[in-house]
């Protein structure tokens, strides 16, 4: 709802760029939102470049005027990261909330780290130091038990 | 303004529960009316602290100190 | 419509009734929602002398103008009726999405009333409600009920509210919850949903929350998350939940250990949040819109549990049946007894609470194994305690006696007042895991007037004197004073009490987690307007705000005078003024404490304005409320309440 808000001026899931499905009995969520890709294929399926990448930042945008509602963008998304506006029936995505100076809101908001916002590069090398911290932690760990 | 005694304050300084006294001392005496009284019991110090200083009855001096130090700086700021 | 919804959706489940209900902006002013709605409900339409399990008694669920807003923590859900285990005013609430979701299917409450003719649950789709079939989810677990609910309606992402078969089986304190895990658990009105053959409403919303000033509020939001971020309670909630106090209850000497006999054990330890997260925890978890992050999922990997899973435990639902009934050494125990309740669907607290008070009669030989079919109540016997659990939520034995709660078993087993001293109860309900010998005084007040049945912590929730020494300044801030965030002391107190219950139900009324704005103390009351008016539009003043605290809180208060329950009933268990606590470890720091209820009261009812003989709220304050209506009521039984007929009463529930 803090995506919806600061998108749409009030507060629903089905007007968000970014969603969580959870399954409550087993604990389980995940985060459906835009990967980023470089090379997006929601872009390369537009049949009226009303999706496409904004180099700039990085990430493709869909322009609603431009848009028919086909739905080839949300098919072939491996992210699930495309949804249907509910009013207008056109494809809506994360745009990141455009430049925002303290970065898209989800990342901002979220409490445990799940979504975080970086460059490429960045989070690259900081997945193989998480990886590397991972193993530190669990030598330590085996280490106080015994 | 003095609204008490030095020896009132002390005993407001020695009391447990001084909010409610206090209150009803600043209604006996016009520096509030029955209206304030019941936003201020509902609000907390702070806010009588800003009603004080709006009324001039203390200084902003007074209003900042008694919001660092509490209840025994305003008894205090508002003996004679 | 900004924030509210405008309507409430009554469901008549004698005559398959499904009416929809616009709430004015008078009503929705004066009541703001949520715990507000549900009291005015059930004052108006619950008579006092009514059984709870009548087919004519409610049961509300009631949301908030900031339920599925981007406010801190909106996704909470206030559920009411007259409780079957005090027989007098009681609430309950639950965090997850299902308030979020409830709110963006268009409904800012749910009543139910009459009852089915056979199990049903209630489907609401958007502005659809149906009532269907529920003979193959009866007497299933929350867990079962719920996959089998989203894979008869085809919906994965839909949320459920749900009892347990302890409801279907009218255990005074069954409890519901939703989304699987999320319990409401105290009062007992899981028995009243399930006296009504309702195992749950399941709800799917497709709507949006209209905001008024959606600029202003996004500020106001966002300030207050970035806040959070380094709020010091919510970093130590975040990391460890609530079990985060197990060790600072140790330490103060509030930790329950076989029934408030003692306040902790030297191995605490066993089952703290730090313990818990190095061995035990699956995920942390979130409630809807949620910066702080509490809830836990534990997975059991080894012993004889290896391989249980549940959403939680909390604090105080781990604690009762672990260290109250005298289980420690091996925490999976605990684990266990905390994932059977949620399974059962019974509040932890009464549950653990009722057997550890078995245990402590048989400690001192007031029953025997004859009156408990044979079992032997030792203290700390997980075999016995997994057992009760099981025997109490289907009503097996001895535990047929327990289900009806500490008091009224006491009455069945024949122990006369000697059995009521260690029942641990006001007015019926039992206390939580806090023992306000060392939790703090402020509690111990708060336990005694508390208007759901006493004992109750989340009355006042008053954590200027828990969590008050983290947040320096705050105590002088609203009350003037430092002193009392010093919990084992008066002073301060009967202020502290008085404006942390009218702030607490203020919080109740929008439905938003009373953790951000006690406990955690980034989101203060200026804060709440400020988001209550940019996201609604209105114009309250903080004093009109917290006055919808004072006023639900006072028609709570006269609910249960109307029931003669005052000040004669605003008692502490006696263990607490007698008792002085117990050395348990050698750093603790309460020993020799006892709580001085009688030194606050006084003070306390000056500040509520409650008539000092009754205890009933005065005429004044009640037409100062706008409660003139209530006055009337409860005109005639302020000379009847000090008759010396009804003195001569002593009333442990009604």
């Amino acid at each position: 709802m803090g995506c919806s808000l600061y998108h749409e001026g009030e507060c629903s899931k089905l007007l968000s760029r970014i969603n969580v499905v959870r399954n409550e009995r087993y604990g389980e969520s995940f985060v459906a939102g835009c990967d980023l890709c470089t090379d997006p294929p929601c872009a390369a399926v537009c049949p009226t470049g009303a999706c496409a990448l904004d180099p700039r930042m990085g990430i493709a945008k869909i322009d609603a005027n431009k848009c028919i509602g086909c739905k080839e963008c949300l098919i072939h998304c491996p992210f699930g990261a495309i949804s249907i506006h509910p009013i207008t029936k056109k494809s809506f995505k994360c745009d990141l909330c455009e430049g925002r100076t303290d970065g898209p809101v989800c990342a901002d908001w979220c409490p445990s780290g799940a979504i975080t916002w970086m460059s490429p590069e960045i989070a690259a090398k900081a997945k193989k130091r998480h990886k590397l911290q991972e193993r530190i932690n669990a030598a330590t760990m085996a280490k106080e038990v015994s | 303004m003095a609204v008490m005694t030095k020896q009132q304050a002390k005993q407001f300084a020695e009391m447990d529960d001084f909010f409610l006294d206090l209150l009803n001392l600043l209604k006996d005496k016009g520096i509030i009316d029955n209206q304030e009284r019941k936003v201020l019991l509902l609000t907390g110090f702070e806010k009588l602290v800003q009603a004080l200083e709006k009324k001039k009855v203390i200084s902003h001096q007074d209003s900042k100190e008694a919001m660092a130090k509490g209840f025994t700086s305003l008894v205090y700021a508002l003996a004679d | 419509m900004y924030g509210w919804a405008g309507q409430r959706l009554r469901i008549d489940l004698s005559k398959g009734d499904i009416i929809k209900e616009p709430l004015s902006l008078e009503y929705r002013r004066k009541w703001i929602g949520g715990r507000g709605f549900n009291s005015d409900i059930i004052y108006n339409e619950v008579s006092p002398d009514m059984d709870p399990f009548d087919p004519k008694a409610r049961v509300c669920f009631g949301v908030g103008p900031l339920n599925g807003t981007a406010a801190p923590s909106t996704g909470r859900v206030t559920v009411t009726c007259k409780s079957p285990l005090t027989g007098g005013f009681g609430d309950s609430s639950m965090g997850g999405h299902w308030g979020a979701e409830v709110k963006y299917a268009g409904y800012d409450q749910i009543i139910v009333q009459g009852r089915a003719k056979k199990p049903v649950y209630i489907w609401i789709d958007d502005d659809k409600v149906e009532i269907r079939d529920a003979a193959n989810i009866w007497g299933k677990f929350p867990r079962d009920a719920d996959t089998m609910i989203k894979q008869e309606l085809k919906d994965e992402d839909i949320h459920i509210m749900l009892i347990g078969p302890a409801g279907e089986n009218l255990v005074r304190f069954a409890c519901t919850f939703n989304d699987v895990w999320r319990a409401a658990g105290r009062t007992g009105h899981g028995a009243v949903i399930g006296s009504k053959n309702l195992k749950g409403i399941a709800t799917r919303g497709s709507g949006s929350v209209k905001i008024a000033r959606p600029k202003e509020f996004f500020e106001i939001c966002n300030r207050l998350r970035q806040a959070f971020k380094n709020d010091p309670m919510k970093m130590g909630l975040y990391e460890y939940g609530s079990l985060c106090l197990i060790n600072i209850a140790n330490r103060d000497g509030w930790l329950p250990w076989k029934n408030l006999q003692y306040g902790g054990t030297p191995l605490a330890n066993n089952m703290s949040g730090e313990t818990h997260a190095k061995t035990v925890l699956k995920h942390r978890e979130g409630c809807y819109a949620c910066p702080i992050c509490c809830g836990r999922f534990t997975s059991i990997k080894d012993g004889r549990w290896a391989g249980e899973e549940f959403g939680g435990p909390e604090y105080e639902h781990a604690v009762p049946t672990g260290p109250r009934v005298g289980i420690i050494e091996d925490a999976n125990d605990i684990w266990h007894n905390a994932r059977l309740t949620n399974d059962l669907g019974m509040d932890g607290i009464e549950t653990g609470g009722v057997i550890s008070v078995a245990m402590e009669w048989y400690q001192r030989g007031l029953i025997t194994a004859k009156d408990t079919g044979g079992l032997e109540l030792e203290w700390g016997d997980e075999k016995v305690v997994d057992q009760l659990i099981q025997d109490i939520a289907y009503r097996r034995g001895f535990g047929d006696i327990l289900a009806e709660g500490g008091d009224r078993a006491s009455d069945k087993l024949g122990l006369g007042d000697k059995g009521h001293y260690y029942t641990i109860t006001t007015r019926g309900m039992t206390l939580p895991g806090d023992d306000p010998r060392g939790l703090g005084f402020g509690y111990g007040l708060s336990f005694a007037v508390g208007t759901r049945g006493g004992c109750d912590h989340l009355r006042s929730l008053c954590c200027l004197e828990l969590s008050g020494a983290l947040y320096p300044g705050l105590n002088t801030k609203i009350l003037g004073d430092e002193r009392p965030a010093k919990p084992v002391t008066t002073v301060g107190k009967p202020y502290m009490v008085y404006y942390e219950e009218n702030q607490k139900t203020v919080t109740d009324c929008l439905n938003v987690c009373c953790f951000t704005t006690h406990w955690c103390y980034t989101v203060l009351t200026q804060d709440q307007l400020d988001y209550f008016n940019a996201c609604t539009g209105m114009d309250m003043s903080i004093e009109e705000f917290l006055e919808v605290g004072e006023r639900v809180y006072n028609l709570e208060r006269a609910y249960w005078a109307r029931q003669m329950s005052g000040a004669r009933e605003d008692v502490v268990p006696e263990r607490f003024t007698k008792e002085p606590m117990p050395q348990h470890v050698d750093y603790q720091t309460n020993v020799g404490a006892t709580l001085p209820i009688n030194e606050m009261l006084p003070k306390y009812y000056k500040y509520r304005d409650y008539e000092p003989g009754t205890g009933f709220p005065s005429e004044r304050k009640l037409k100062q409320l706008g409660l003139d209506y209530v006055a009337e009521d409860i005109r005639p039984l302020r000379k009847r309440y000090m008759s010396e007929s009804e003195q001569k009463k002593k009333k442990y529930y009604y």
